[in-house]
């Protein structure tokens, strides 16, 4: 299945913008975050804490509703799914 | 005063409220007059600004569509908890210079109280669930604010 990725602030410094990943059929929130590590030698320290969770400045959502970085990592991705990743906000 | 207020700015006709991310430059008072209504006795504007912290530039950056949902989410929380009358958010990004308008939020309501408070959990809101991110430039390198 296809995820389209839009990544921001500092991931968009890593990742690049906006790009479109082929994970299996099944594959959840942290496999798209694994295979991006694999992808981007970079993001892994960036993404996972040392319990391998998501770390703290990582923000995530799917079709622009924000995920837990916690309870919503095994949460399964649908083709045509849009994954943002981007650091904490500060606007204003 | 209502028809003077439209003819002055027919961009805006049926627009209730103002909602926007933008690259340009706005005009305050643009806002403020069509903030103004009949039972409205309090307007409270917030605006954000770029301050030299040593800094030479700024460049802003959003999520657009997520970010506009958000703001939208904001205002009607607002709007509920204070009984504001309107508010109107417009927040820039690109590339902004130091005394450059960053983001303005217009909150209009009966009374002061409300729309002071109004104000204040909006900006307090925005800063910590719109997805917009500033970094600062300056001679010594970069840094994205908040990390």
């Amino acid at each position: 299945m296809r995820i389209k990725v839009k990544a921001f602030a500092i991931f968009r410094e890593i990742l690049g913008g906006e790009s479109e990943v082929e994970l299996m059929d099944g594959s959840t929130v942290k496999d798209l975050l694994e295979f991006l590590s694999e992808q981007h030698a970079d993001l892994r320290n960036v993404v996972f804490d040392v319990s391998g969770y998501a770390s703290e400045n990582v923000f995530l959502m799917r079709n622009r509703t924000r995920l837990d970085r916690r309870k919503d990592l095994l949460l399964v991705l649908h083709e045509g799914d849009e994954m943002a990743i981007f650091s904490p906000m500060a606007g204003g | 005063m209502k028809v003077m207020k439209w003819q002055y700015f027919p961009q805006w006709q049926g627009v209730k409220f103002l909602i926007e991310i933008t690259e340009k430059d706005f005009s305050i008072d643009e806002v403020i007059l069509n903030a103004k209504q009949e039972d409205v006795g309090a307007i409270v504007i917030f605006l954000g600004i770029v301050r030299n912290d040593g800094i030479t530039s700024m460049e802003v950056e959003s999520y657009r569509m997520a970010a506009i949902s958000e703001l939208e989410c904001i205002r009607d929380e607002a709007m509920g908890k204070f009984g504001l009358r309107r508010v109107d958010i417009i927040h820039r990004v690109g590339s902004l210079n130091v005394g450059d308008n960053i983001a303005l939020i217009v909150c209009s309501a009966p009374h002061r109280k409300m729309a002071f408070e109004g104000c204040s959990f909006i900006l307090e809101e925005l800063k910590s669930r719109v997805p917009i991110w500033k970094k600062e430039i300056s001679e010594e390198g970069a840094r994205w604010v908040g990390l």
